[in-house]
């Protein structure tokens, strides 16, 4: 199961690249474009860059959020998935996976190129460390925001809404530990915590998401 | 006279307390309205069956 | 015990004897609460008479996190019993949790210029409570989401549930980072006690707490009757419409 949805994923990213792969695609023009309003004194991005990449990288996980369980759900695949094996655990996990696989990875690989731009280059190795975790806990927090305003009138709104105070403490920590190496101390306390939160959200959150999702496809 | 003036700090404190009574007694306010409008509205629904 | 009280219209019997004496309290405890702290409380030595506006901000602070806990309690149990009063209770309170929080935000900024320098400062503790007012926020939009309220309830009651991470990142903000904001006086039952906090100050903290206690019960009371008057109304509605 897991693994049919992922190859179905990659399928679409290949026929549609550009939709499915809206992610690091905004994440790099939203990077490039800072430059150009913050004015190009590089102290300044220096200091700046840790923070714009962050903000960066959620407003582009946010991107995706809205229709990612939208075609399933209108083209009755959830239904049928749920009636033919009685869960949704397994199709999450693979949704989640590919989710992170498409918008989540692709930023990390792109990250440290952008933070060479924003004139972080001496720390892509840990704009990368930090970003990992960042954007699994991205991912699972935004896919569970998509499960739960899935079929709601204003969605995209509600989304923002529901998703971005869940995003902040990700933010702090994932800007504060690139921040501390950029000032020469050692990050190793926000990137443990945020992969202990990651650690906590990997088994917790698809779980959560399927039982949203199975809500909401039953009434 | 000193009690308004509270030594000083009368446009800290005031709008403080203010905003605080305001926004609950609001709240209370709002409650209540709400509850005489459904109450109105669930009598005047059972009305015309029971003329009827 | 639950099962007993999920019944609407026991609720709505008891109600009317618990809103009678909330509403005693709310009204003997606040004007109490407002002598003590504006009158018959001493200044502070360091902050002189901003001192009273903690005896607004800290209660207010700790009801918006009662009311979100009480609210994911509710939630759990709208999610795995159904009960039905458990749900209408998150839409009832949802507003009122925003108010609480809204009011220790606002009067926390107001006490911060005069005593810190600053209106806001993106500390733990500050930060952590206005993530609680945009939770607030969403639940309060999520009861209206979808266009059946079981749904919009149970999308809602979802979203308190992984919300209630917060609740311990506020509480102890304070204590895990070097913040701005004043570490706790009175977290632990050896501080309370005996609080870090003096005695004239405490006791105009602790009526005032009370009378927002009192308040919140008032609100919550008439609030939930709000809601199942509006199911019932809905629901005559809908009957007629067929009929």
């Amino acid at each position: 199961m897991m693994g049919s949805i992922i190859k179905r994923d990659w399928q679409d990213v290949r026929n549609n690249p550009g939709q499915a792969l809206m992610t690091p695609v905004f994440f790099v023009l939203a990077t490039l474009l800072f430059p150009l309003g913050l004015g190009t004194d590089p102290q300044l991005l220096t200091l700046a860059a840790p923070g714009l990449l962050v903000i960066a990288a959620l407003f582009s996980s946010i991107l995706p959020l809205e229709t990612l369980f939208q075609a399933d759900r209108e083209d009755g695949t959830l239904d049928a998935i749920l009636s033919s094996t009685g869960t949704l655990t397994f199709y999450t996990i693979g949704k989640l996976i590919s989710h992170w696989l498409f918008c989540g990875l692709t930023l990390v690989l792109v990250a440290p190129a952008m933070a060479v731009t924003l004139g972080l280059g001496g720390y892509w190795l840990d704009v990368l460390y930090a970003l990992l975790p960042a954007t699994i806990l991205l991912c699972l927090i935004g896919a569970f925001g998509s499960a739960i305003t899935l079929g709601t009138k204003q969605g995209s709104i509600l989304l923002a809404l529901l998703v971005l105070p869940l995003y902040i403490p990700v933010m702090i920590f994932c800007a504060g530990a690139i921040d501390m190496i950029r000032a020469g101390e050692s990050n190793f306390a926000p990137l443990l915590l945020l992969w202990a939160m990651a650690a906590l959200a990997i088994p917790i959150m698809p779980l959560m998401i399927a039982a949203v999702l199975r809500f909401q496809i039953k009434t | 006279m000193d009690f308004f003036d509270m030594n000083g700090y009368a446009q800290y404190i005031w709008p403080a307390y203010g905003t605080a009574i305001t926004l609950l007694l609001g709240l209370v306010v709002s409650s209540l309205r709400q509850n005489r409008k459904l109450k109105r509205e669930i009598k005047a629904l059972e009305q015309p069956q029971k003329t009827a | 015990m639950i099962t007993q009280f999920a019944n609407p219209l026991r609720f709505q019997k008891l109600s009317r004897p618990l809103l009678w004496i909330s509403n005693i309290g709310a009204l003997i405890l606040s004007l109490w609460g407002l002598y003590l702290a504006l009158i018959g409380s001493p200044p502070d030595y360091l902050q002189s008479e901003t001192v009273r506006i903690m005896y607004i901000h800290v209660p207010a602070a700790w009801l918006a996190m009662l009311c979100y806990s009480s609210m994911a309690f509710a939630a759990l149990v709208f999610i795995v019993w159904k009960h039905t009063l458990a749900g209408l209770y998150i839409r009832a309170i949802a507003p009122v949790g925003a108010t609480f929080t809204a009011i220790c935000l606002i009067t926390g900024s107001i006490w911060g210029y005069p005593t810190w320098g600053t209106w806001w400062v993106w500390d733990a503790r500050l930060t952590s409570v206005l993530i609680l007012f945009f939770l607030y926020l969403g639940v309060v939009a999520l009861c209206d989401a979808f266009e059946n309220r079981d749904k919009s309830l149970t999308a809602a009651a979802w979203l308190c549930l992984i919300g209630i991470v917060n609740m311990p990142i506020i509480k102890f903000s304070v204590d895990w980072w070097n913040t701005l904001h004043q570490p706790s006086s009175l977290s632990s039952f050896s501080q309370i006690a005996q609080p870090a906090i003096a005695g004239d100050m405490l006791t105009p903290l602790l009526v005032m707490a009370g009378a927002y206690l009192c308040l919140f019960a008032t609100l919550a009371i008439i609030r939930l009757n709000n809601e199942i008057l509006l199911r019932k109304l809905e629901n005559a509605r809908l009957r007629e419409s067929r009929a």
